[in-house]
């Protein structure tokens, strides 16, 4: 395995890297774009589960150019410059004119955080990519994922302007009809769509709600004690969500192993443009190359609550030495 | 339906006085762990999964999982159990993370931990309930409840945000959410498991971080712990234990130990001081998702390989170590010396010269024959005779850099011989002949053979290329016998060097960086390993009853070694699959009414022959598994040579990742087989050959900048459909067609008599990945249809119009599956199943024309979309039924008629499976009227009767 097994493996995640954008998923929320035109016209947004942050960059640039569009057309002074909201558990590298909040969006303390930065303003638009780090236990990975785009739906019920939309990442695995089921009470329009860059083999697809409309008797505050109150809410018995593909065929897809020197360009390496920033396991990963952790024998014990990784690494070193 | 048997991630093992119970999928397996003997199987979940299993003194099981739950109730009678379904089961609205029976038995109220923070006190009887929440309203993935009595519970839980909560559930209050009471923090990711052991006060938690911690509850109010002081009691971090390499999933205390396990197939051991005692690799690498211990300190691991396994405790003391002599020998050596053991003790009988040169080795063929190796490769059979030597023949090794025999054994015969630089060789005693009739250049690697070993007729040879090759004799009381290369086992060391049996089971010995390791390769598991210094030594290595005798020299000195064989494993509960998701199974048709054997591949780049015995309680057995695919396997395809009564053969084309596709030949005894097993005994598999479409990684076309490897241009191709047909012209001869994920449609002839396979045709049909072939169809959701001309000389595919159009669009994106069936002369009938949740129905007419084109007309089709919630993986056609399945674990049939050119259908029934990311579905014949025997798999399988 080289270097550039993953270049070769995933023409995204090549394009990804030579275009600038920090995950693939840039291109998910790209073709949903093209096809449904969801960024148009928007100047507020809150990006759920953003790190390492590529769908930001795609809401910066284009919720630039929606609001220099305005301000042409308007040539008004009073127009707020646009505002996103980026949360994600992970840490992430800054992002020119996104507010970040590091955070659990299942948490009902983020979703308060959340909206009070929206302060009686309304989004336009709320996205939500978040996934679970897959533990390889499909039910618990499934249900976790529901989980968020339920906690992504709570927080998009208190702060999403009439006729708004809201776009989130779904499993289609069992029981995804309940989920479609439960989004179609607030949306006049539920559609599941699958862009060209996700992989045939993955079950990741995207919902694109639109026109949302709250009902009258409904209150989203009686949602604050626990998303499982959403398993109240039936809705339509069974509604499978219309599927739709994103993105033409001209594009590029993501089964294809396509060569290194595709469409005639001169094929060269790229760095990832985001490397993980804090990920869980970055204390463990730097022990390998000290102790071999995973050999036989090798461990590593700290003691009490404040001796820290490197205090372990410096005394092993001066025990070796000596 | 019925759900016969399924093998699939075991997430639930409790022990019970001797039983232990295991949770599989939705079924409860209850095994004697004296006799390790199934007792009982039962469906108890279906179709959710069992988590967790948890006993109410000896009377009662909570058996637990996802949303839903249900208590058995069970009796203990001399050596008789029973199990008893109570209730329906009970469903939830969210996610089951823990539970409790506080209460006696006579009061039947559960204690419950959702998944949102959130506890339900529930009547079993009434049903009511009283929720508490916790006023920290978050996702858990962990939790652990803990009290007395449902009056008085605590409740510890893990939540994604790396933390631990502690708080209280309430009764009867108006407060609206309960407090929290603690928050443990320091774990950097999201928390998997934290438990609560009151005997020495400790919680003990796991973690996405990779470490185990240890939180000490200090108080003076130790005993009163339980009541209520807990607000203004102190916890702190005691100790963070990083052992694991990978996700840890739980720990358990067990006594003064605590056993974790993860993601890593590893258990580590650790004192409760947090100091390391020792690790286990325990599920072929495959993560481990539930641990136990019974009684008698048996520890049993489940794991995603569908196996589980038991371990006893291991006494800590180090390994038992003799320093016996110290020799010192500068000389080289130019004698045999022999040596006699009379009545206990040696006597030196004779000196012999046989070349003036150095000797380079002496292997023992025989109890009174061996083979010595000279200078340049001479080498002398040399048998003892009462006081002198005979030589018996003489015979030359092939030149080589290290021209020396490395192991030798005789067969009838055949003298094999391995040397230095990883070849094996055969001599023919018989003629006297000097050179080898056979060789076998490196075909153990450049590092030598290790070892040459008969074994139940046929011969293995090891090396140190990290492999077993097996090989048969051919013709061997014949004028010419030969041997027959089958196929080679990779072995978990760098260096193997011996093979022996003891007690049925087989053991490989070898080296592996610093350690021997002694392996079971029955069980597929590492026994022991021991510290010695590497496998350039010398050492052998004995065993008999219960013991085994390790003697190495090191530094000059010799040392032994003794381990005890049972204090080290016990055999496995159940029995290791595949150890990732399984991506194809196809049937091996033979003539036998009590078996229909399975060959399966899958993520794991392993091939298993497994059978189904249909009458037997378990169904499913593990026959043989084989390595050789350096990537995934995603494709396989059989084709049947030879059929009749006692003996089938079959080629099974597999292909993958890497663009590699694999040939083996099958060859199955069915007349010695007795009606109830098919062992590996009457099962051969030949490795026939490995086709690399840009050959092997070295010999790639890289591009080298400075010092670093850049990159190779060859895309990284994967073989995503196999289809094979016999050459009508050529009987001798197989057309391979593969789809490739490149876009191309490949096509190969495969010769059986010369086992040469070449590629004739490269057709760039799109590009889109092509997902099936048989007829092509690709991501796009294209269909296209080919017809194949191949005379003698030509070879020519041509695509086939449909209604005037190069292709017909069927689906918006990918078509994962497919069935297709003749209805009658010209028409077809074809099921499609796709990416788009669309189960299509076609009816396609084949219109020859007067100038011999061929052409497609559709006459009638059919769809629906609304009975799959996801991806269509796998279909069948029957005579008027159609049965698919997909990712949203659904098995749904349908009704069929052809009527007036008119195809329709329509819904009969559905079934839930428990199997996660269903990959296909194939039908085992049945002999049942009406009932249809199916296996479906994805991560495992199941096995269904519809
Ligand atoms: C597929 S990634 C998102 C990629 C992102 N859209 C981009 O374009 O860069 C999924 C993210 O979900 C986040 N996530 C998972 N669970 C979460 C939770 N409970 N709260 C917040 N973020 C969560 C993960 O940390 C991960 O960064």
């Amino acid at each position: 395995m080289g270097k550039t097994s993953k270049d070769k493996r995933d023409i995204y995640y090549r394009k990804a890297k030579e275009e600038g954008w920090r995950a693939r998923s840039a291109f998910k929320l790209l073709q949903i774009d093209d096809k449904f035109n969801i960024l148009h016209g928007v100047t507020k947004a809150v990006d759920l589960c953003a790190a390492p942050g590529s769908w930001s960059q795609v809401l910066t640039r284009r919720l630039n150019e929606n609001y220099e569009k305005l301000k042409e057309a308007k040539s008004d002074c009073t127009l707020i410059a646009p505002k996103i909201i980026a949360v994600d558990l992970q840490a992430m590298a800054p992002i020119e004119g996104v507010i970040q909040i590091q955070g659990d969006i299942t948490n009902i303390n983020t979703a308060e955080q959340i909206i009070a930065y929206f302060d009686n303003e309304q989004a336009d638009l709320v996205v939500c990519d978040g996934a679970p780090d897959v533990t390889g236990l499909h039910d618990m990975d499934i249900y976790i994922q529901s989980q968020l785009l339920l906690s992504a739906l709570r927080i998009t019920l208190r702060i999403l302007k009439p006729k708004g939309t809201f776009v989130a990442k779904i499993f289609r695995a069992k029981d995804v009809t309940l989920l479609y089921s439960q989004l179609k009470i607030f949306f006049t329009s539920v559609i599941c769509a699958k862009p060209l860059s996700s992989r045939n083999s993955s079950f990741e697809a995207f919902v694109v709600c639109r026109d949302f409309n709250l009902p009258e008797d409904f209150n989203p505050d009686s949602l604050d004690t626990s998303i499982s109150e959403f398993s109240k809410l039936k809705g339509v018995n069974g509604y499978i969500a219309p599927f739709v593909i994103c993105g033409d065929l001209s594009q590029p897809d993501s089964d294809t192993s396509y060569p290194l020197d595709f469409e005639g360009q001169k094929f060269e390496y790229c760095k990832p443009t985001q490397s993980p920033i804090n990920p869980a396991y970055e204390e463990a990963i730097s022990l390998l190359s000290v102790i071999n952790l995973g050999k036989d024998s090798a461990s590593c014990t700290l003691q009490g609550s404040s001796m820290t990784i490197d205090d372990f690494k410096s005394q092993y070193k001066t025990k070796k030495r000596s | 339906m019925i759900s016969l048997d399924m093998n699939t991630d075991v997430l639930a093992i409790k022990c019970i006085k001797n039983y232990v119970f295991i949770g599989i999928g939705c079924t409860i397996y209850v095994l004697n762990n004296i006799r390790c003997k199934l007792e009982i199987k039962i469906n108890v979940l279906h179709p959710d999964n069992i988590y967790d299993i948890i006993n109410k003194s000896d009377d009662k099981l909570i058996v637990y999982g996802k949303k839903s739950l249900c208590i058995l109730s069970i009796s203990f009678r001399d050596d008789f159990i029973r199990i008893e379904q109570i209730d329906e089961i009970i469903r939830f609205d969210d996610w089951i993370i823990n539970v409790k029976w506080l209460g006696a038995l006579s009061d039947p109220t559960l204690t419950i931990l959702f998944a949102n923070n959130n506890v339900y006190n529930f009547e079993l009887f009434s049903k009511q309930y009283f929720n508490t929440h916790c006023k920290e309203r978050c996702l858990l993935y962990s939790g652990t409840i803990f009290g007395q009595s449902c009056k008085n519970t605590l409740i510890f839980s893990g939540t994604v945000f790396q933390e631990i909560l502690i708080w209280r559930v309430m009764h009867n209050s108006n407060m609206k959410f309960s407090e929290v009471l603690h928050r443990l923090i320091g774990h950097k990711g999201v928390i998997f498991s934290v438990l609560y052991n009151p005997l020495n006060n400790l919680i003990c938690s796991t973690s996405d971080d990779r470490t185990v911690r240890l939180w000490k509850i200090s108080s003076t109010l130790i005993n009163d712990l339980n009541n209520a002081v807990w607000k203004n009691i102190e916890i702190t971090l005691q100790t963070t234990m990083y052992g694991h390499i990978a996700r840890v999933w739980k720990a358990i205390f067990l006594k003064n130990i605590i056993a974790s396990i993860g993601e890593d197939s590893r258990i580590c051991f650790w004192t409760l001081l947090g100091v390391l005692l020792y690790k286990i690799e325990a599920h072929h690498g495959a993560p481990i998702w539930c641990i136990d211990i019974s009684e008698d300190n048996i520890v049993f691991t489940g794991g995603g390989d569908g196996s589980v396994n038991s371990w006893p405790l291991k006494n800590i003391n180090p390994l038992q170590n003799h320093v016996l002599l110290e020799i010192n020998n500068h000389m080289l050596p130019k004698h045999i010396h022999i040596i006699n053991r009379i009545k206990n003790k040696w006597y030196h009988i004779g000196k012999y010269k046989i070349e003036d040169s150095k000797i380079f080795s002496i292997k023992w063929l025989n109890i009174d024959t061996i083979l010595v190796c000279v200078a340049e490769g001479h080498l002398y059979i040399i048998q003892f005779l009462k006081f002198s030597i005979k030589i018996l023949s003489e015979h030359v090794l092939p030149t080589s850099r290290q021209r020396w025999v490395t192991s030798a054994c005789v067969y009838n015969n055949l003298l094999v011989c391995g040397d230095r630089i990883g070849s094996i060789y055969v001599y023919n005693l018989q003629n006297n002949e000097k050179y080898p009739v056979q060789s076998f250049r490196k075909i153990h690697g450049q590092f030598g053979v290790q070892s040459c070993i008969i074994m139940n007729c046929n011969l293995i040879t090891t090396g140190r290329d990290r492999t077993l090759k097996f090989y048969k004799f051919c013709d061997i009381s014949g004028h010419n016998p030969t041997i027959e290369f089958l196929h080679a086992k990779t072995m978990p060391m760098d260096w193997v060097s011996k093979l022996i049996k003891h007690k049925n089971y087989y053991y490989v010995l070898g080296f592996k960086e610093k350690e021997f390791i002694i392996y079971n390769l029955s069980l597929k598991r590492i026994v022991s390993k021991i510290l010695c210094g590497g496998g350039h030594r010398s050492w052998d290595c004995v065993m008999y009853n219960k013991l085994t005798n390790f003697a190495y020299i090191q530094k000059k000195q010799v040392y032994i070694v003794t381990i005890s064989l049972d204090t080290l494993y016990n055999p496995p509960l159940l029995n290791a699959f595949h150890t990732k998701q399984i991506n194809c199974i196809k049937i091996l048709h033979i003539l036998s009414k009590h078996h229909y054997i399975l060959i399966s591949g899958g993520e794991d780049c392993t091939l298993f022959i497994s059978s189904i015995i249909p009458k037997s309680q378990s169904r499913v057995k593990f026959i043989d598994f084989f390595n050789g695919h350096l990537s995934s396997i995603k494709c396989i395809s059989i084709f049947t040579v030879l059929i009749d009564k006692n003996i089938s053969k079959h080629l099974i084309f597999s292909g993958g990742g890497r663009a590699q596709l694999k040939l083996w030949e099958i060859t199955i005894k069915t007349n010695t087989a007795n009606n109830n097993t098919l062992s590996n005994e009457n099962i051969s598999c030949k490795d026939l050959l490995s086709y690399m479409l840009h050959g092997l990684d070295k010999k790639r076309n890289k591009i080298w900048v400075g010092n670093e490897l850049i990159y190779n241009t060859d895309t990284e191709t994967r073989y995503m459909d196999i289809s094979t047909i016999n050459n009508p012209q050529n009987m001798d001869n197989i057309l391979v067609f593969i789809a490739c994920s490149d876009g191309c449609l490949r096509s190969f002839s495969y010769s059986i008599q010369t086992n040469q396979i070449k590629l004739i045709n490269t057709l760039m049909n799109k590009n889109r990945c092509i997902l099936k072939v048989h007829i092509t169809m690709a991501t796009d959701g294209l269909l296209n249809i080919w017809n194949v001309i191949s005379t003698n000389d030509i070879f020519e595919i041509k695509n086939v119009t449909i209604d005037g159009k190069h292709d017909l669009s069927l689906h918006q994106s990918g078509i994962n599956s497919f069935d297709i069936k003749i209805l009658n002369n010209y028409e077809y009938i074809l099921a499609t199943g796709g990416d788009d949740n669309l189960l299509n129905l076609l009816i396609f007419k084949i219109i020859f024309q007067h100038n011999e084109v061929l052409s497609i007309h559709v006459v009638s089709s059919w769809g629906t979309i609304s009975i799959h919630s996801a991806q269509i993986t796998g279909i069948i056609l029957l005579h008027n039924r159609i049965i698919s399945v997909g990712r949203d674990q659904k098995l749904a049939v349908h009704k069929y008629s052809y009527n007036n050119s008119k195809i329709c259908a329509m819904f009969l029934k559905e079934i839930n499976l428990c199997i996660s990311d269903v990959q296909g579905i194939i039908l085992c014949v049945n002999q049942k009227p009406n009932t249809h025997l199916f296996c479906v798999y994805g991560k495992g399988f199941q096995l269904l009767e519809v």
